[in-house]
């Protein structure tokens, strides 16, 4: 591949991707300020790993296994640092940015703040579930069967639903 | 709002929300140009740098011919000290090829087996450290205190306790470290491959 050609590559896949990934970003991360910090350490990976790709899987499996990949080692980062990343046991809420609060619905915030009180193997499935994967994607995402998959998310559903609907009676 | 298609609607109304983003790619571009410089620079700065200890080593043992036990000695210590270095930088580093790494549970299995991997190898390196220092003073001293029983001995004997602490101190140190950064991040990563695992109920 070309300078040229990566270039071309890497601007195609942010023109497709930029919105789902910063989504991606902003449920993992429960809604916080880092959510763009995130999105540019995952193009970033996306730089350097756009030499290797041979298609062996489709790009968007390829792309968000980077996602999910780049996601942990962020997190760990974070926790490095000693700055409070998401954490592995239930967490209070995260609240949006007030930009972020202004601008989103209130539905949007119910739905943030329940995807927030997830285990991370949990809020990347639920990010993955919203963006609209099957679960033979999430399966080669996650690097799981297709049924384990269908079996998570299944209770994933009922879950978030559960939260949604506590939040609207 | 029971439905869940108008929950993914919800989720998929971000969307105006990051309009700003459009304008992001330029940035996003610099971004990576500067990280690129950064990580060339720190290169470059490692690489010069032990290319001028090698140099000035080289240099100091042309100009003023020491002993060949001295050489040997400084040597020894100079491989010792270059080895635990090497092994200290690799060791902090978490896979850098996330682009072609495979999924997740995977990744976080094959990350938590190499940060064990990387430091076990970090305390070999150590014990190597130890050995080469212990070695290459030793040797120094043999060359210095040559033709005196008494002096060797005492000279020894200081050089042992002096090294021992330092072995001791380096060692907590080490593990230290690695309790406190690494130790963590290692959980959590296979705490993550398993929570990945399917369970007994669900097969």
């Amino acid at each position: 591949m070309t300078a040229a050609e990566k270039e071309h590559r890497f601007a195609e896949i942010y023109r497709d991707n930029r919105m789902r990934l910063i989504r991606f970003c902003r449920g993992f991360l429960g809604g916080d300020g880092d959510a763009d910090d995130l999105f540019q350490e995952i193009m970033l990976q996306v730089w350097r790993g756009l030499d290797g790709f041979e298609h062996r899987s489709q790009a968007s499996t390829w792309l968000y296994r980077i996602a999910v990949n780049s996601a942990l080692l962020y997190r760990h980062r974070l926790r490095r640092r000693g700055t409070p990343g998401p954490a592995d046991e239930e967490l209070p809420a995260q609240s949006p940015s007030p930009l972020a609060r202004a601008e989103w619905s209130e539905q949007l915030d119910a739905l943030l703040r329940a995807i927030a009180t997830l285990p991370p193997p949990d809020r990347l499935l639920a990010a993955l579930l919203l963006e609209g994967f099957t679960y033979k994607e999430m399966a080669e995402i996650l690097g799981i069967s297709t049924n384990h998959a269908g079996v998570r998310v299944s209770r994933l559903r009922q879950k978030l639903e559960k939260a949604i609907r506590g939040k609207e009676t | 709002m029971n439905d869940f298609g108008s929950i993914e609607a919800v989720w998929r109304s971000q969307d105006g929300a990051a309009a700003a983003h459009d304008a992001g790619y330029q940035r996003l571009r610099q971004f990576i140009r500067e990280h690129a410089q950064a990580e060339l620079r720190l290169n470059i700065a490692k690489t010069g740098g032990v290319s001028v200890l090698v140099i000035h080593f080289a240099w100091a043992i042309a100009t003023y011919r020491p002993a060949p036990l001295v050489t040997w000695g400084v040597s020894i210590i100079v491989l010792g000290v270059a080895v635990f270095l090497y092994r200290n930088w690799t060791s902090q580093l978490l896979p850098r090829s996330v682009g072609r790494s495979g999924p997740a549970a995977e990744f976080a299995a094959n990350a938590a087996r190499g940060l064990q991997r990387r430091h076990s190898a970090l305390r070999i390196a150590y014990a190597m450290l130890i050995g080469a220092l212990l070695t290459g003073v030793n040797l120094i001293l043999a060359e210095v205190v040559q033709g005196s029983p008494d002096r060797r001995a005492f000279h020894h004997s200081a050089a042992s306790v002096f090294l021992a602490a330092a072995a001791f101190g380096g060692w907590t140190a080490l593990q230290r470290r690695f309790e406190r950064t690494s130790l963590p991040v290692l959980r959590d990563l296979e705490k993550f491959s398993r929570s990945l695992r399917p369970a007994e109920s669900d097969s």
